[in-house]
């Protein structure tokens, strides 16, 4: 995400939409891998903008509007993780779930299914970093956290995918 | 190693995102979902105002009709019940109490106590109706009944029983005037 943040003072929430849109879809389908669901979660992220757009908009409305749908994004997560545990569906919507192909609007592979594998808020850390070129501190205060978690978060999705590589190289040969 | 799983990273997160792209119908749907959001206080507001106020009319009249309806509130007039038997005062059965108000000389010298303690019952007519007058022949409407009672007015023609009498004051009365006269 190299394009310069929208800073709000001079643009309305129109412009601003039309600015930051792309990015934050792109940010919220890393974040959950559906893409029906991360337009849902733009959606609600840009409502809540809109309705402090007077106050926001002299500051960053787009980190705003990041910090919010990223907080949606974990949440959403953990409550699909519950709803994993005890599955409310039939027997057919099980199957059907378990042998989902990868979702439209993410990169298949084997790294997405590390990433979607991660516990929510590591994938949160994740995406801010090394999509979003987040430092510890923007993504200590994106998340509500202190930068002491956010190393720990990072080095243990980073563990994950190490191991996940090294696995990969072990079968490959 | 580090750096080359960073590399990998950015470089996954780059190839994902050339598949995804905001189209100009999802940038419409944001912005007009956010125009909406602005304007939704007064909507809300304005959405709820009919239930709200068919719920406060639907308790103040179901208050009020619970008020008008209770049992027992105040200043609500029962209906009238059928009496029993009046009180005569005693009890049937059992020694009378002495009552507090009357001094125990005047009582000792207006009644003196029976022998046997228990009260007489004197049977009384019944409270359900007045009693109608007695049609007797020799009576003239036009008479006033002050002047001449109808119990002496025929002492030779016995008057017939009314069904509202319960028979034993009526009877000793007749009887009285049957000697007398």
């Amino acid at each position: 995400m190299s394009a310069q943040e929208v800073r709000g003072a001079e643009i309305t929430f129109d412009e601003f939409v039309t600015a930051t849109a792309g990015r934050l879809l792109r940010t919220a389908v890393f974040l959950v891998y559906d893409r029906h669901l991360a337009e849902d979660l733009l959606q609600t992220a840009y409502e809540r903008v809109a309705r402090r757009w007077k106050r926001i908009a002299a500051g960053n409305p787009e980190a705003y509007a990041r910090r919010v749908l990223v907080n949606l994004a974990i949440d959403e997560n953990k409550r699909r993780a519950r709803r994993r545990d005890f599955p409310a569906g039939s027997v057919a919507d099980v199957e059907r779930l378990a042998g989902a192909p990868p979702v439209a609007g993410a990169a298949g592979g084997d790294l997405d299914e590390v990433l979607r594998g991660l516990p929510p808020k590591q994938r949160a850390v994740v995406v801010l970093r090394y999509w979003c070129d987040l430092g510890e501190h923007e993504i200590a205060e994106t998340l509500g956290i202190s930068r002491g978690t956010v190393k720990s978060h990072t080095a243990r999705a980073m563990t994950a995918l190490r191991e996940h590589l090294r696995e990969g190289r072990a079968d490959g040969r | 190693m580090d750096d080359e799983l960073e590399t990998l990273l950015r470089d996954h997160y780059r190839r994902g995102a050339d598949e995804i792209q905001a189209g100009p119908d999802l940038v419409h749907r944001l912005q007009t979902a956010g125009r909406e959001a602005t304007v939704a206080p007064v909507s809300r507001f304005r959405a709820w105002t009919f239930p709200v106020f068919a719920g406060v009319l639907t308790a103040a009249v179901l208050v009020a009709v619970a008020l008008l309806l209770w049992p027992g509130m105040p200043g609500r007039h029962e209906a009238p019940r059928p009496m029993g038997p009046p009180a005569t005062g005693t009890p049937a059965t059992g020694t009378p109490a002495p009552s507090p108000s009357v001094p125990a000389d005047e009582a000792r010298s207006s009644a003196p106590p029976s022998p046997s303690g228990t009260p007489s019952v004197t049977p009384s007519p019944t409270w359900s109706s007045p009693q109608p007058p007695i049609p007797s022949p020799t009576a003239k409407p036009s008479a006033p009944s002050a002047s001449r009672p109808p119990a002496s007015s025929g002492p030779s023609t016995p008057r017939p029983p009314t069904p509202s009498d319960t028979g034993l004051p009526r009877a000793r009365k007749t009887a009285a005037g049957a000697a007398s006269g």
